[in-house]
This record gives C-alpha cells, sequence and structure tokens, in this order.
C-alpha cells in the first residue's frame, strides 16, 4: 500500500495549520485515497494505474488554495521564544506576548504568584503611604522645615512650659529666629450666640501667623496692636470652626464671641489647610490674657510653649547652641527661678510626629520582611516551575536561543507577574487604608490625610521591582543554566539539580525564619496590650467613667461660688441610679496636668530645683470612687474648710523622700507661690503611688492631694464608679439643671482612657497580628509547596519502599521529618532575628514587655503546627502510592 | 410565489449546490468523506463527481459553521475513520436551501418552459 502521507504533507506544508489539525487531515484525506485505490484495484486496475489515478486528485495547488481560507488554517505562526529577531522593542513585545500566553496557560501557577506578590506589594505600599503622608509630606506651610518648636528642660522635667519673661529675653538675646511666638492652647466653652462648647483654643502673640507665613483667607490675622491690652480683643477662627458655628456665612468677620466669660471679636478665618497647633478652633490675641496676675513672674510656667521661624541659614542645632546659651545667662541671673533650665528646640515635624517615627519605620521594617517572605514564596513557586520547563527551555536552547535570550525571556514573564502584582497590591493597599480607617484607631497626627498618590504609586512599582529581581533573577539564572543534552539525558527521569533543591530548602528556610519572628513579635504586641488594658496602675478601673465640668467663670468667680457650686452639683449626682460613687478631682488618673515643686517645712528653696509633685485636688470621696486605699491617716473630711487648717495627702514616694523613717501625718511642707510661708500644708493621710500616666510609664514625679474644698477648682474631672450606660446623660441633665452654662465634655470610660495611652502599642500589634496572620499563611503555602514538590520528584523512591515493605507510616515520618528539619532550621535563625527585633521595640513601643518563654513557646507551637499542616497532605500521598500506578507513569 | 432574489440566488447557485448536495447526504445518517462523494456519485449517476479537493475544504467549512461535526470512529482491524453527522443548525440550514432550490428550480422551469407566445 503507498505512503499516502507523504505525497498528502507537501499540500499542507504551506498552510498554518496546528501540528495536530494537519495530522488528522493527512489520517483522513490518506484513509479517501486509499479507499479510492483499492476501488481501482477491485475494478481491475493495476497498482500503479491505480496509483497513478488516486494521486491525480492531489496534482495542483487546488487543495492547499481551497483550505488557506478556513480558520483552522490559520493559526498564529508559533513563537519560538528566546531567539533574537535583532530588534529590541520585537523582541520584547515577543516576550511579552509570549509571557501573557503562558501565564494564561498556567493560570494555576501565575494567580498563586501574582497574589503572593500582591500581599506583599500590598502590605507594603499601605505601610509607606502612613509613613509618606506622615513622615514625609512637608506640612502645608512655606519654609515649614525651618519652623521649629520651643520648651524648657530641668532635671526634674524633661518638658516644662515657658515664663512670659524668658520669652521676653528669648527674643532680645537669642539671634536664631527670624520670628520667635509664644502660645498656650487650652479647650475652654466658647459661646457663639449664647451656646457655650468647648473650643480648643491657642492664645497666640501676633508673629505666631508670620512664623507660619500663612494669610487669612477672610478678613486677617493678629497685628502687633493686638498683643496689647483691650477690652474686646481679637480673635482668629479655623475654617473647620467657621463652617461648624458660623455655617461658612462671611458675616462671622465682625461679629461678638465669647471665650469663657470675655467678649472677643472675629477679625479673620483661617483657610482649611492651617492647622497648628493641631486641631485649634480658635486663635485668641494674647492682650487679652497678657494681663493675668498668676502668669506674671519668671518662676510661674502657665503652660506656654514657644513657637519659631528660624532664621535664614541657621538650622535647628544651631538654634539649640544659642538657645542654650541663653538658658545659661538667665540660669545665672534668676537663680531662684532659672537655674537647671534649659530650652530644646526641636524641628516641628519632630514635635508633630513624636514616638511614631520610629514606631512607623519598626512598622515598615516588619512589612519589609513579610515582602522578604512572600519573595521567597514567589523564588520557590519559580524554581519549581522553572525545573519543570527544564525541557522546553532546552528545546529552545536547542534551537538557537542563547542563555541571554532565555535569560530576558524568564525575566519578562517574571515582570509580567510583577505588573499585575503591582496592580492588584496597590488594590489591596487601598482596601486595608480603607479597613484601617474603619478601626478607629487615633493615629499619629496626619493619620487621617493618608492617600494613594503619586509617590505611594512610585513606590509601589520599586516594590514591584524589587520583588521580581529578588525573587526572579537567582531561579532564572538557575534555570537558563539548562544544558540541552543533559536534560534530553534525564528523559523519564524527571529531576532536579542537587542545588537548585537546596535553594528551595534556603527560601522556605527563610521563609520560616522570618515568619518566626513576625509571629513572635506579633504574640509579643498582644500579650503587652492586654497586659496594657488590664494591668493594676493603682487604682480600679473597671467601671469607673470621668467627664470634664467646667464653671462659667463669670457666675462662679471665687472660690466659695466655685466650692458651693460644685458640692451641689455632686449632692444632685449621687443619687442618679446605678452610681455606686462619685468625686471630683482637677488631674484625675490618665489626665494629669499641674505640676508644682514643693518643699519641706525646715528646708531651704531651691527654686527650679526644688522637687515636683503631680497636684491634683479632689473632693472627699475621692479615693473611695476611685478604689485607693488609705494607707495612713485619714481621708478629707467635711470640716476640712477654709479657714481651717490646710490639709493635704500625700503618696507613698514623698512620706519616703521628705521623712524616711518617721510617721508623715502631722508633717508640713508648702508650695511655693504668692504668700507661700504663711500658708503651709499639713499632712493628714498617705495613699500608694497610682501609675497616673497609665500602663508603660512610670509617675514622672510624686503625687500630692489637696482637698477641693480649701482650694476650689473651675475646671475638674466628675469621676464616678458605677454603670456606664446612662451615666453620661444623667450627669450631662444634672449639669444643665444647675446651669444651662456649665459645660461637660470628654465624657468616656477610664478604659478607654487607659487605652489611649497605649495607641502606637494598638496600631502596631493590630498591624503585627495581621501580617503575621499572612506571613503565617505563606509560610505554609511555601513549605507545602516545596514537600508536595519533593514527594513528586522521589515517588519513585518511595514507591521503592512501599513495595519493598515499608510501613506507610514510615514514610509519613520520612516526608514530616523533610519538613520539619526545614522549619526547625528556620525556628533558630528566627528565635535570634525575633529576640533583635523585640528588644529594638521595646525602645520605641510604651508597654512592650520583653520576650518571654511563653511567647516564644506560642510561636513555635504555631510554626510547628503550620509546618505539620502543609507537609501532611504531601506525606499522606506518599505514603499511598501504589507501585502498580507507579509502573503505569513510568 | 416568493420574490428571489437574484444576486442571492446567484450566490446559492454557485457555492450552495455543493453544500446542499453534503448535507443532503448527511440527512439520513454519518457518513465518512469518500463514502459522501462515492454516493452522490452512484446517486447522479455519474453526473455529480466530487474530487477530494473540493470535498474536503467544503466538509471543514461546513464544520467551521457548525453545521456538520466530524467525529473519529476506531474500528478493530481498520484505520481510523472520520464520520460527519448533521448538527442541528445544519439540520436547519438544510431544510432552508432545500426550500430556496426549489423555488430556484420552479422559477426556472416556469420561465424556460412556459408559454411566451
Amino acid at each position: 500500500m503507498p505512503d499516502w502521507r507523504s505525497h498528502i504533507r507537501p499540500h499542507l506544508a504551506t498552510l498554518r495549520l496546528t501540528p495536530t489539525r494537519e495530522s488528522e487531515i493527512a489520517d483522513e484525506l490518506a484513509q479517501h485515497l486509499d479507499d479510492h485505490w483499492h476501488e481501482l484495484i477491485a475494478s481491475g486496475a493495476s497498482e500503479e494505474e491505480a496509483l497513478r489515478l488516486s494521486l491525480a486528485q492531489l496534482q495542483d495547488d487546488t487543495l492547499a488554495r481551497r483550505l488557506a481560507s478556513l480558520k483552522q488554517a490559520q493559526e498564529p505562526s508559533p513563537v519560538t521564544p528566546g531567539v533574537s529577531t535583532g530588534h529590541w522593542s520585537t523582541d520584547l513585545w515577543r516576550d511579552i506576548r509570549y509571557a501573557l500566553r503562558l501565564h494564561g496557560k498556567e493560570l494555576g501557577f501565575s494567580a498563586t504568584a501574582v497574589v503572593i506578590m500582591a500581599l506583599g506589594i500590598g502590605a507594603s505600599t499601605a505601610m509607606f503611604s502612613v509613613i509618606n503622608a506622615v513622615l514625609l509630606r512637608p506640612l502645608p506651610y512655606p519654609s515649614a522645615e525651618r519652623i521649629v518648636t520651643l520648651w524648657g528642660r530641668s532635671k526634674q522635667m524633661s518638658v516644662s512650659s515657658v515664663s512670659i519673661p524668658d520669652y521676653h529675653d528669648w527674643q532680645q538675646r537669642s539671634h536664631s529666629f527670624a520670628h520667635l511666638a509664644l502660645v498656650r492652647t487650652e479647650d475652654v466653652p466658647v459661646s457663639v450666640r449664647a451656646d457655650p462648647q468647648i473650643a480648643a483654643t491657642a492664645l497666640v502673640t501676633a508673629n505666631f501667623f508670620k512664623v507660619f507665613a500663612r494669610p487669612a483667607s477672610i478678613g486677617r490675622t493678629l497685628t502687633a496692636t493686638d498683643d496689647e491690652l483691650s477690652t474686646t480683643p481679637a480673635v482668629v477662627i479655623s475654617h473647620a470652626f467657621w463652617r461648624r458655628r458660623f455655617a461658612g456665612d462671611s458675616r462671622a468677620i465682625g461679629s461678638a464671641m465669647r471665650v469663657g466669660e470675655e467678649p472677643y471679636t472675629i477679625v479673620g478665618v483661617m483657610p482649611p489647610a492651617f492647622d497648628m497647633p493641631l486641631g485649634t478652633d480658635v486663635w485668641l490675641a494674647f492682650g487679652a490674657q497678657a494681663g493675668t496676675p498668676a502668669w506674671q513672674g519668671r518662676g510661674n510656667r502657665p503652660g506656654f510653649m514657644a513657637m519659631g521661624m528660624l532664621a535664614p541659614g541657621v538650622d535647628a542645632t544651631a538654634a539649640q547652641r544659642d538657645m542654650s546659651a541663653v538658658a545659661t545667662q538667665l540660669a545665672a541671673e534668676y537663680s531662684g527661678s532659672n537655674a537647671g533650665f534649659d530650652v530644646v528646640v526641636t524641628p516641628i515635624l519632630d514635635s508633630l510626629v513624636g514616638d511614631y517615627r520610629r514606631t512607623l519605620w519598626i512598622l515598615l521594617a516588619s512589612v519589609g520582611l513579610f515582602l522578604l517572605i512572600a519573595c521567597a514564596n514567589i523564588g520557590n513557586l519559580l524554581l519549581v516551575r522553572g525545573t519543570q520547563r527544564q525541557r522546553e527551555l532546552a528545546v529552545r536552547t536547542a534551537l538557537g536561543a542563547t542563555r541571554r535570550q532565555i535569560l530576558r525571556q524568564l525575566l519578562t514573564e517574571m515582570a509580567v507577574l510583577a505588573a499585575a502584582g503591582v496592580g492588584l497590591g496597590v488594590l489591596l493597599a487601598w482596601a486595608a487604608l480603607g479597613a484601617l480607617s474603619t478601626l478607629g484607631i487615633d493615629g499619629p497626627p496626619r493619620f487621617r490625610d493618608i492617600s494613594i498618590n503619586l509617590p505611594v504609586l512610585a513606590f509601589a512599582m520599586a516594590m514591584g521591582a524589587l520583588t521580581s529581581l529578588a525573587a526572579g533573577v537567582w531561579p532564572a539564572w538557575r534555570v537558563s543554566a539548562t544544558e540541552p543534552k543533559d536534560v534530553m539525558d534525564s528523559e523519564g527521569r524527571s529531576g532536579t539539580s542537587r542545588s537548585n533543591r537546596r535553594l528551595q530548602a534556603t527560601f522556605v528556610v527563610v521563609q520560616v525564619a522570618v515568619t518566626f519572628t513576625l509571629v513572635v513579635a506579633g504574640v509579643q504586641l498582644l500579650r503587652s496590650l492586654e497586659h496594657a488594658r488590664t494591668a493594676n496602675l493603682g487604682f480600679v478601673s473597671e467601671r469607673l467613667w470621668s467627664a470634664r465640668v467646667v464653671l462659667p467663670s463669670g457666675r462662679y468667680p471665687g472660690p466659695t461660688e466655685q466650692h458651693r457650686i460644685t458640692e451641689q452639683f455632686l449632692v444632685e449626682v449621687q443619687p442618679l441610679p446605678g452610681i455606686e460613687a462619685v468625686a471630683i478631682s482637677s488631674d484625675p488618673p490618665l489626665a494629669p496636668g499641674w505640676q508644682t515643686g514643693y518643699m519641706v517645712e525646715g528646708q531651704v528653696d531651691q527654686g527650679g530645683e526644688n522637687p515636683m509633685a503631680e497636684m491634683n485636688r479632689v473632693s472627699t470621696s475621692y479615693f473611695r470612687a476611685i478604689g485607693v486605699p488609705l494607707i495612713h491617716g485619714r481621708d478629707f473630711e467635711p470640716g476640712d474648710r477654709p479657714g481651717h487648717l490646710r490639709v493635704a495627702i500625700i503618696d507613698q514616694v514623698i512620706a519616703d523622700k521628705a521623712w524616711p523613717g518617721q510617721d508623715p501625718v502631722g508633717k508640713r511642707f508648702f508650695i511655693p507661690g504668692p504668700n507661700w510661708r504663711e500658708n503651709p500644708l499639713t499632712v493628714v493621710g498617705v495613699v500608694p503611688t497610682l501609675r497616673v500616666y497609665g500602663y508603660g510609664l512610670a509617675p514622672r514625679n510624686a503625687q500630692i492631694y489637696l482637698p477641693e474644698s480649701q482650694s476650689p477648682v473651675r475646671s475638674f474631672f466628675v469621676v464616678v464608679r458605677g454603670r456606664a450606660s446612662g451615666l453620661e446623660k444623667g450627669v450631662r441633665e444634672t449639669a444643665r439643671r444647675l446651669d444651662a452654662d456649665i459645660v461637660v465634655t470628654d465624657a468616656r470610660t477610664m478604659r478607654d482612657r487607659i487605652c489611649d495611652t497605649v495607641t502606637s502599642l494598638r496600631l502596631t500589634s493590630t498591624i503585627s497580628v495581621f501580617f503575621a496572620g499572612l506571613a503565617l499563611i505563606l509560610a505554609t503555602v511555601g513549605l507545602h509547596t516545596l514537600i508536595a514538590y519533593d514527594v513528586a520528584q522521589r515517588l519513585r523512591e518511595l514507591g521503592v519502599r512501599l513495595a519493598l515493605g515499608a510501613e506507610p507510616r514510615t514514610v509519613v515520618e520520612l516526608v514530616l521529618k523533610k519538613g520539619l528539619r526545614l522549619t526547625g532550621i528556620g525556628l533558630v535563625a528566627g528565635l535570634a532575628a525575633a529576640t533583635a527585633l523585640t528588644q529594638s521595640m521595646r525602645s520605641v513601643i510604651v508597654g512592650l514587655e520583653p520576650v518571654d518563654g511563653w511567647t516564644v513557646s506560642a510561636a513555635l507551637l504555631f510554626l510547628t503546627g503550620a509546618s505539620v499542616f502543609a507537609c501532611w497532605r504531601p506525606a499522606r500521598r506518599a505514603s499511598r502510592i501504589s507501585p502498580l500506578e507507579l509502573l503505569r507513569r513510568s | 410565489m416568493t420574490d428571489i432574489d437574484l444576486s442571492a440566488l446567484d450566490r446559492e447557485l454557485k457555492k450552495g449546490a455543493a453544500e446542499l448536495l453534503l448535507l443532503s447526504v448527511l440527512e439520513a445518517r454519518p457518513r465518512h468523506g469518500y463514502e459522501l462523494g462515492k454516493l452522490i456519485e452512484t446517486s447522479s449517476g455519474g453526473r455529480l463527481i466530487f474530487h477530494l479537493d473540493s470535498l474536503y475544504p467544503l466538509l471543514y467549512r461546513l464544520e467551521e459553521r457548525g453545521w456538520i461535526k466530524g467525529t473519529w470512529v476506531e474500528k478493530a482491524g481498520e484505520r481510523r475513520r472520520r464520520f460527519y453527522r448533521l448538527t442541528p443548525t445544519g439540520h436547519r440550514v438544510l431544510l432552508r436551501q432545500r426550500h430556496t432550490w426549489d423555488e430556484f428550480v420552479e422559477a426556472v422551469r416556469l420561465v424556460t418552459r412556459g408559454e411566451h407566445a
């Protein structure tokens, strides 16, 4: 029988058929010719004649022409990847198209790689967008890098405010500033059309607006005349306040407003971006309060700070030197008030961002670690796939592709993956930031302005490039080194070279180590946060609630009126349902504020060197309300009235320091101030020291309590123990019934206030735990990929073992052992890294505890569990290989 | 009588006749290529002959259009053969083409045999 195919194929050669289709058509036509030939033979033709007649049907090119118009004859021409066309853009485009087609065919692999990369890039992009918004973005003021804040500092206080006389001397004696302004912030009731609401005010000297070089958007800012005393001093309001309280009405300019009890005239509205000090609603002219008697004198530092614009050519370091010299002069001239006082000059962004700077960089570092895991994971996937593609690459090499061309093709494939990863990653980052903002964590300043903008996109792309380089180059290099001969030789024996296998194992070890680090950090942060929430601060924080109360000053000008209304307020609040105890305190835990020096009777007044104490004026039932037992002596009593013995309760620290080994009750001390010598305070009781700044922060100073009845206050916190629901409403209604102008604000549970002190701990723990979880998943996937691949490679060996009588259990153990060995190496490496990471985090995050055995054991358990989980399926598969099946496969 | 669009008629004449022939012989049951050609040849008394180079391109075209479907059938001791059967679409097309053809033949008959005096 003739070989019909050899006659048919030349007619199909010009068509662009797929090889399969071409062979089908050849088969079909051969069958036709064969039938025809047999028929001719049957009808008596000789074989030769039958052949000639049959082949006559294929004489010219009619068949090819007719077939050419069919769709199946127009398959795209096959690419021989890696072989250069000699034109780089054509080559690139071809490589990209080939890569796309390849990824489309191996959707499972490509999707996994893209998702892993997107997780890594998304996480780091989200973190970077936070850093960009908070740390990197310049403040919206001209020459913002030259704006600085100035605080005092003494041995007792790392941050102290500034006195008015000192400020004037700073202005005259320093040479570093173009402008130096004085600022004092205070939350006070502000009435617009007789509707008092607490507003954030800043009393500022007129040159404050010169420091920030921003004009008002409507009206004017303050001028030098506003620094003088005036009957209706000027105020400038923020854009937000203007919208909120005046509904954006331009007639607000020139209208009156009461701040506290004093009338002011609005002269300007600032632009929306002007927000300094952060959150300020109203800027008050300094002249309005410049004459306040208690603020005069160099020893009085009533909460002022200074803000300055450095002179051109002066940097913060030079200004610091200049100001330290001025402080030294002043300390020498006024030793009574200024001895030991220095000035701290801080660039404004640093003072705004504070500790968050290092916290955020640490978070970025942990996200970087996460990205490393993603890279290792993708690297592993690429190696596994590269091994599977060795034959294809060998064929390409045989067809004339050089190693460089193959490498370029592999990297293009990686770049296509990276592009998809970046795209998806940016979407993930966008979603993550949205989720973060709904968590309601009060982050660092400017935290709310986070957005995905150009710098962030550029970062995402850079990360994409970095990831593809880190994950793609080494595997591509290894895979491109394939020698066609080796691959052909290994026909039927699928295999990975020893060095590739070692590289895969390294990738897994890196993943385990880094994941362990992240899990340790995450667990540690969570535990620390839990400690912070439940720690013993010296008082009972459960069911404790407090709110700030501000009395209108006009109606209650003196101590007698203030005490009377306060007492009445307490009497009316007490019977409200759910209340067990109620008291007032000027500076309760988590809202301390007033510190002052004190002097034990018989000791010499050392001015600024006097020991400091946190002062707190409280009502009689205060200690009972916050659950603090008296150690010694008595509580305040209703009999502690003005005109009687002036009494005080001190904490254990003062008792031990001032009167060591003696009974402090009955001893006397002084608070320096006007006529202080005539007003000694007598100790009547001793209480434990409270951690008034919250968990992780030791009290900065000793604590002194004065009875509210002997030194009444106009602004205080009402502290209530009881059921929180309905408390706020009851307290507010009581206040309104007593006087509609009493403002109740900042009402919260003590738990909430405690949580606020550990904001950065909450932020870092939320983010870290999230990443630790993701890392755990990725590492599990990575280990699974490796072990599953390894099992697939060793099927024959394992099958032989089973056939020779090995127990399936032994095979399971064999596979598990390999996985756990890699995990073990990773864990050892990770332990060192984890210790180092948490150590560096401890210096930054308040309340973070050192790593202990518990945390390490928990993390070990997590990772070992995850790796057993990762190896289990491949191990089971290995133990169930049937030797018969293996034979069939080979 | 239905109007026949003359340009459509022209097209049908050139290509449709061959298509109609193939579809018609596949109506009864699936057949392979050689059998198809043979059947048309014998049924037409040797007047209509499909050569290999016109038969198969047409079969593949009809298959691409979804009117017929080819399936490989293997029988013990024989080489595999590709059998074509009519798809539901092909069946509808056949009915339509048959109708058009009948109309055409009728029209031609009327013109060529009719009385013109």
